[in-house]
């Protein structure tokens, strides 16, 4: 399963890495990285069949997280990529606009990982 | 025979018709009570037209005479010249009662005439041209009677020698005009007395009269001019001056020497005058009575202004019997207003009633004395004459003066009237002024109330801004710090789960791996202490943030705060980067002066600003453009009533998009974890909120930006 994380700080590059290491050494993920949504877009329209899983921030410079997930879900139908949002805005207000632009699903930082691999189910 | 006879009979009695010599009896019965005998209506006299002196004489032949009584003479007797002359001739004879009763013969005619007693000329009114000098009219106006001697039980002969002219535009004679019936007349023994004494005095009378009326008449129409909206003056005083010029006119009238010209031109304007008299007097009492004439009263006067022309002027129908039409009619008109208004009259009404009456009465008392000629009480004549002329125009001055008066007090009433209603209207002022200071006593309370309650709402609301801003914060300060959180959470749990592992690989013995993932852990050490002080930092800025705005206001130097706050910066930095270096020029303006402003405050913006300008051109120098000098500009100017502090670097400026967030709180444009994006906002509320002023941004992408710190001093 290829991921997509998209977030500015590049720790979480790192994090990612090393909280899924044993999946990685597995090969049952397979990461890949954006610092802006802009980043992500152009990787997207590279590998577009890639990305099974998009995890991406909301809060960044530039692109912010809402307006690319409006424009993955409005320009790649099929197959529908799975959004989910990570973000330290866990208000209501951030919620309800993700799950109305299609956000699949919500986390808020910092990252609970067990819970992030059970809703991923690996 | 028989028509001879019937001939002669007639001749005999034309004859005897003509010239019977009769002898009329004069007895002092018939004075019947007053002083004269009008003798011209008595039968006796004969009559002769032409001329001849002979026919005065005693004995005379009276063929060519007849029967004509002097009260009988008229124009037709006038030949075609329009003259009438002729002689007159009675045989009287005097009853021996009369004794030595002194008599006369009173001459009442416009014509010229000579009087004969017994052939003998006893004397001439005007010229009858007997003498050879042209014809004179008879002014017969306050002639003395003739006194004559008539012997009693003796027959006297009375020859008049009678010259008249016809007056062209009436066809009559001018001895008609006064009547012919009252041409000769025996006057009795007082009358001449009488008589001189009634003269005598008639100037002295006429003149009271005029004098009165005519200083009535301008005291009345002065009035009427200063009060021209008393209406009942101007009827008055017209009436008091018709009737000051009427009495004028009747002075000049009864003047002897008059021509009979200028007699009836006066004796016409007389009358008319008291036609237009007659016709005011009744719209005064209505004036005066019931304060308005009406319209018939008006026509009335028009009517009797008319005829008054009519007959006075033109000479159609009878003066004496058109007055006394006019004196009923406007009698009658009078005692109707006085009847109808009888219960309403008030105060000056009454005063017109007693002058109508005494007028009324003093007339009839004057015809009383005069026609029945019953006294020769001269004093009361003139008596009556007097009351009867002035009590009507004295009563109208009374009325006035009582109206004047009741006019004053009316105003009095009307002035104390006014009076009281200021002092009620002052009262009522310092009433409602009274009631007004309660009213604002009241109103300021509740505005002082209002003003409280606004002051804790306000400080609530500051208060809550507070804490709306704080809210605000929060969502910022939770991103800004659970990043870091995220970090130093997870990173922990994984160097616990690194650390189990390493456990696992040194119970191995594989060395190698021990030692790669000690690097991991020590790695992640690291960003668990980065993300620490991160949050630190977020924590410093956010109280720092918070403090902003406090304090008190002071005079400062802000060039030298400015200067301070460079060499604070700079050394700062140097402090942590030992390769950092920049070059600093200072501007400053000696001019500014000191700015009331919050010390710490401002100087944390100039730090803030001067931090970010040394960063902004220690960025660009890391870039390594060739031949680029990191230079940061601190200057100052006064800008009329405001100090501008700016700070410029020659770094790579603010792209507009993030131009317009800068001031946003949290919002950096540094790495993550090296800025808390608190300092510009910080900055702003400062300067725009804590001191009134401005912060503003200039920029060009690449090559500057600059911050203007714009204070009122």
């Amino acid at each position: 399963m290829k991921i997509l994380v998209v977030d500015d700080e590049l720790d979480m590059q790192t994090l990612f890495r090393q909280r899924f290491r044993k999946e990685i050494r597995e090969g049952i993920v397979e990461f890949a990285f954006a610092v802006s949504g802009e980043m992500a877009l152009e990787y997207l329209n590279k590998n577009h069949h890639e990305a099974v899983l998009i995890l991406s921030d909301i809060n960044m410079p530039g692109m912010s997280g809402l307006q690319l997930l409006e424009k993955i879900k409005h320009k790649y139908h099929t197959p529908p990529p799975i959004v989910m949002m990570i973000t330290a805005y866990s208000d209501q207000d951030n919620y309800n606009q993700a799950m109305k632009l299609g956000a699949d699903d919500f986390l808020t930082k910092p990252v609970d990982f067990t819970l992030l691999k059970e809703k991923l189910k690996i | 025979m028989k028509t001879f006879l019937v001939i002669f009979l007639f001749f005999f009695c034309i004859n005897s018709s003509y010239a019977q010599d009769t002898t009329l009896m004069l007895s002092p019965g018939m004075f019947n009570g007053s002083e004269e005998i009008f003798i011209s209506t008595m039968d006796g006299w004969l009559f002769r037209e032409g001329h001849e002196p002979g026919w005065a004489n005693k004995e005379i032949n009276l063929s060519g005479w007849r029967k004509l009584k002097p009260a009988e003479l008229s124009a037709k007797l006038a030949d075609k010249n329009g003259k009438l002359e002729g002689w007159l001739r009675l045989k009287v004879n005097m009853d021996t009662t009369f004794g030595n009763m002194p008599l006369g013969l009173r001459f009442y005619c416009w014509a010229a005439s000579e009087l004969y007693i017994d052939g003998n000329l006893i004397q001439s009114f005007g010229n009858t041209g007997a003498d050879g000098k042209p014809f004179k009219e008879f002014n017969p106006n306050n002639k003395l009677p003739v006194r004559v001697t008539l012997v009693p039980g003796k027959e006297h002969i009375i020859a008049i020698h009678f010259v008249d002219e016809v007056v062209l535009y009436s066809g009559k004679l001018k001895s008609e005009d006064l009547g012919l019936s009252l041409f000769v007349r025996l006057t009795g023994p007082r009358f001449y007395s009488f008589f001189s004494k009634y003269i005598s005095n008639w100037p002295r009378y006429s003149s009271i009269w005029m004098s009165v009326c005519m200083l009535l008449s301008v005291l009345f129409w002065l009035l009427t001019f200063q009060n021209p909206r008393e209406k009942n003056l101007r009827l008055i005083a017209q009436y008091t001056t018709i009737f000051a010029f009427s009495v004028c006119i009747l002075t000049l009238r009864e003047d002897t020497s008059n021509s009979f010209g200028y007699y009836k031109i006066y004796n016409s304007l007389y009358f008319l005058c008291n036609y237009l008299l007659l016709g005011i007097i009744p719209m005064i009492i209505s004036q005066v009575f019931k304060h308005s004439v009406p319209q018939k009263l008006r026509i009335l006067l028009v009517v009797y202004t008319v005829l008054g022309i009519l007959n006075a002027i033109v000479g159609i129908g009878s003066q004496s019997v058109g007055i006394a039409l006019g004196v009923a009619i406007s009698l009658f008109l009078c005692i109707y207003y006085l009847i109808s208004s009888w219960k309403k009259l008030r105060g000056a009404q009454w005063v017109i009633v007693p002058g109508l009456l005494l007028t009324l009465f003093f007339l009839l008392g004057f015809v009383a004395l005069t026609v029945y000629n019953r006294s020769q009480n001269i004093p009361g004549i003139y008596l009556f004459l007097t009351g009867f002329y002035l009590s009507f125009p004295l009563s109208l001055m009374a009325y006035v003066s009582l109206r004047f008066t009741e006019i004053l007090s009316e105003v009095r009433e009307n002035a104390n009237q006014v009076m009281q209603l200021n002092e009620e209207k002052k009262d009522q002022a310092v009433h409602q002024q009274k009631i007004l200071e309660v009213e604002v006593a009241r109103q300021t309370a509740e505005l002082r109330t209002t003003l409280e309650n606004l002051k804790s709402t306000q400080s609530q609301l500051i208060q809550s801004e507070k804490m709306a801003s704080l809210g605000e914060l929060t969502a910022g300060i939770a991103h800004e710090i659970q990043n870091p959180l995220n970090f130093v959470n997870n990173f922990s749990e994984v160097n616990k789960e690194l650390l189990l592992e390493m456990k696992d690989e040194i119970d191995k013995g594989n060395l190698e791996e021990v030692k790669a993932i000690a690097n991991d852990v020590i790695g992640n050490e690291e960003k668990i202490n980065r993300h620490g002080k991160r949050a630190d930092a977020i924590v410093k800025g956010m109280l720092q943030h918070s403090r902003s705005g406090s304090g008190v206001k002071e005079p400062t130097d802000i060039n030298a705060l400015a200067d301070e706050y460079l060499r604070l910066a700079y050394h700062g930095l140097r402090a942590k980067d030992k390769s950092f270096n920049a070059t600093m020029v200072t501007d400053f303006d000696p001019s500014i002066g000191k700015a009331n402003v919050m010390l710490q405050d401002i100087g944390r913006v100039i730090l803030n600003l001067i931090t970010n300008a040394f960063y902004a051109v220690n960025d660009k120098k890391k870039k390594g453009i060739e031949g680029y000098e990191p230079t940061v500009t601190v200057s100052t100017k006064k800008q009329g009533n405001k100090v501008m502090i700016s700070v410029k670097d020659n770094g790579m400026g603010i792209p507009e998009k993030v131009r317009e967030k800068i001031f946003q709180p949290f919002f950096t444009t540094k790495p993550t974890g090296e800025g808390t994006g608190l300092g510009l906002s910080m900055s702003y509320d400062i300067v725009t909120k804590g001191h009134g002023g401005e912060l503003l941004v200039n920029s060009e992408e690449g090559s500057y930006a600059e911050f203007n710190i714009v204070l009122p001093t």
